[in-house]
């Protein structure tokens, strides 16, 4: 047994009775293990099934409560096409206190990382407001730690779309300082925006593959099976497009639009509180005495024009402005 | 007074031939109808940097003959011409400094159900993330023969990148000094990248991929989820000579200079080198001359011998 649980079980195997404060030892290690797989699961049941003449019955006890709710979590031994984009990290489980789910689905859970995929965190976020369904049905937990995504392929491509089911684990991949490199929860205890991405990079082959560019619709089409849309904001005459988007938001399909690049001589982002070379959700349509604007959202869950509340990336842009800022827009089917 | 093209398409009925006259257009078209969009002269369509010059996106077939597509851009896919839907002939038509800088395909996308047909084309000084000159993606399929793609350059496949689930076949092109960027470059020429669940596919043959072609590998073939590479009788540079089988390894032998710097010299290797009956005495080469003289084989590549 060469592993901490081992060396401990075996320690305490003397020809003698295992007291309860050796037990409670034994749980101290187990909690402390970076991962509670099966394997050590089975590891302390036998021990427990095999030596029960030794244990004080306190300590069967300890052992055999924390063997019925400890939750044990597989590890699956992240793919190294996702390793591989990032060597300066840890990957480590969120803890025990992880959930899926925090309060619901919202875009305010999505936090882009620290990769070149804003098309898919403000794509996740614009999927969070439009139905929340959508990502709730996607993403099954498999109770082990692990959870399954489903993606559709192929849609648009003439036959039928075809499931993919890709299951990864809640290892977070975190720098020295304990912050998250890649899409995470504003809440951090809130699982789904990274398992979302994670499971995207690995279908996709890394997060090199997902950080160099993409488009939010390939993730619509992805997560909800049917068919997206998307074109420039100029091929649009100015009302036909504004009412594009509030019909699309309020049939409860996503949206999301591109900036034009930062050296792009067709918008100056100078002062605007809007990023050149960058994505954003598209959160809905409003006319406000007699004023049309657009609600968006920075995927970085902060950073927006002043004068639009709390900064949390969410703001209202007069309309005009978005045509003049904006150079492409994406609707999901 | 110059055609109104965008007016030419939204009156042309399904099927019709609206033929452009000469001239320069500034242009971000979107053709959604099964149509031919024909050059009568040199023509030459702008985009301005204000989108696509070209969309396409219709359930029946689109034949694009003689045009210059230019100063396309878009942040999304397909800065010449994005082919979202439906089948396109794309003929003797040529795509000059087009940019794709958020996504791919500088010159040309082809995706989803979408199957482009190429023929005696030039892709030439385009930009994009993956596939400057074309991107092929998510179920796309090209067929492209007599092209010439040079000097485009992108993160990923300099030329062309090919990934999920598309299909890609190159007869009898030239791939030339394209180049790949960035800080993890792949593919100079040629960029395959598959998923978890789906292998692209691409097949050159008769082709000459230039010397000074440029970049991290000519060839990327993404190592986790590889698609599938076959070089049947190419003229590849001398550090492709791994792949083995029937092509040859060595300098393309271009003449380099003047306003088709891609001709073949008669020391390439290029020269009366094809096989079977891809290239038999009637075909032609980008410039419309017999690929071959007299009863010797065909060259290889888009240009034939020099002179």
């Amino acid at each position: 047994m060469p592993n901490r649980i081992g060396q401990r079980l075996s320690a305490v195997l003397q020809d003698r009775t295992v007291t309860r404060a050796e037990a409670e030892a034994i749980v101290q290690d187990a909690k402390a293990e970076k991962k509670w797989t099966p394997a050590l699961q089975d590891q302390l049941s036998t021990f427990v099934m095999k030596h029960r003449a030794k244990l004080d019955p306190q300590a069967k006890a300890v052992l055999e409560d924390f063997i019925a709710t400890a939750r044990p979590r597989a590890d699956l031994k992240d793919p190294l096409t996702l390793k591989e984009h990032r060597t300066d990290v840890t990957w480590t489980p969120v803890g025990p206190d992880a959930s899926l789910f925090v309060d619901g689905i919202t875009a305010d859970d999505v936090m882009q990382g620290y990769i070149g995929d804003c098309y898919l965190a403000a794509g996740v976020a614009s999927l969070a407001v439009a139905d929340p369904s959508l990502i709730r049905n996607a993403i099954k937990d498999n109770g082990d730690g692990t959870y399954t995504v489903r993606f559709f392929e192929g849609v648009g491509e003439g036959g039928r779309p075809k499931q993919v089911l890709i299951t990864v684990d809640d290892d977070v991949a975190r720098k020295a300082n304990g912050e998250a490199v890649y899409l995470s929860g504003r809440d951090s205890k809130e699982l789904w925006p990274g398992l979302l991405e994670k499971a995207y990079a690995k279908w996709k082959g890394g997060y090199e593959r997902v950080g160099n560019g993409g488009s939010a619709s390939d993730l619509f089409m992805a997560i909800s099976g049917r068919p997206a849309d998307w074109g420039s904001v100029k091929d649009y005459k100015p009302d036909a497009l504004f009412k594009r988007i509030q019909s699309t938001t309020e049939k409860h399909r996503p949206v999301a639009a591109g900036t034009f690049a930062d050296n792009d001589p067709r918008a100056n982002y100078n002062g605007t509180g809007v990023h050149g070379d960058h994505f954003y959700s598209v959160l809905g349509a409003s006319v406000e005495n007699g004023t049309k604007y657009v609600t968006l959202r920075n995927p970085w869950g902060f950073d927006e024009p002043a004068g639009n509340g709390p900064d949390d990336g969410t703001f209202k842009l007069p309309f005009t402005d978005f045509l003049k800022l904006y150079d492409n827009i994406e609707f999901g089917g | 007074m110059p055609l109104d093209l965008e007016k030419a398409l939204a009156d042309a009925a399904p099927g019709a031939l609206v033929n452009v006259p000469a001239g320069a257009y500034a242009a971000n078209l979107v053709i959604d109808k099964p149509l031919s969009l024909v050059a009568m002269g040199t023509v030459v369509l702008d985009g301005t940097k204000q989108g696509p010059v070209l969309r396409v996106r219709t359930d029946g077939a689109v034949k694009v003959a003689g045009l210059t597509v230019v100063g396309g851009r878009t942040g999304l896919a397909g800065g010449g011409l994005a082919l979202d839907a439906g089948e396109l002939e794309l003929l003797r038509c040529t795509f000059r400094f087009n940019q794709a800088p958020g996504f791919g395909g500088g010159a040309l996308a082809v995706r989803g159900s979408a199957v482009a047909r190429v023929s005696q084309c030039r892709f030439e000084g385009n930009t994009g993330r993956q596939g400057a000159g074309v991107l092929v993606d998510e179920g796309g399929k090209l067929v492209m023969r007599d092209s010439l793609l040079a000097q485009n350059a992108a993160f990923e496949g300099g030329a062309l990148c090919v990934k999920e689930g598309a299909e890609a076949e190159l007869l009898g092109c030239t791939l030339a000094d394209n180049r790949v960027l960035g800080d993890a470059p792949r593919g100079g020429a040629v960029a395959l990248g598959g998923t978890m669940t789906r292998a692209p596919k691409v097949t050159l043959s008769h082709c000459v991929v230039g010397e000074r072609t440029r970049g991290a590998s000519t060839f990327s073939n993404f190592e986790a989820h590889p698609g599938v590479l076959t070089l049947v009788n190419n003229l590849l540079p001398e550090w492709c000579a791994a792949f083995g089988g029937d092509n040859r390894y060595a300098e393309a032998g271009f003449v380099g200079q003047g306003t088709e710097p891609y001709f073949l010299t008669k020391e390439s290797l290029a020269v009366g080198a094809a096989q079977g009956d891809a290239y038999g005495p009637s075909a032609r080469d980008l410039l419309g001359r017999p690929r071959s003289l007299g009863t010797r084989p065909a060259d290889l590549g888009c240009f034939a011998l020099a002179g």
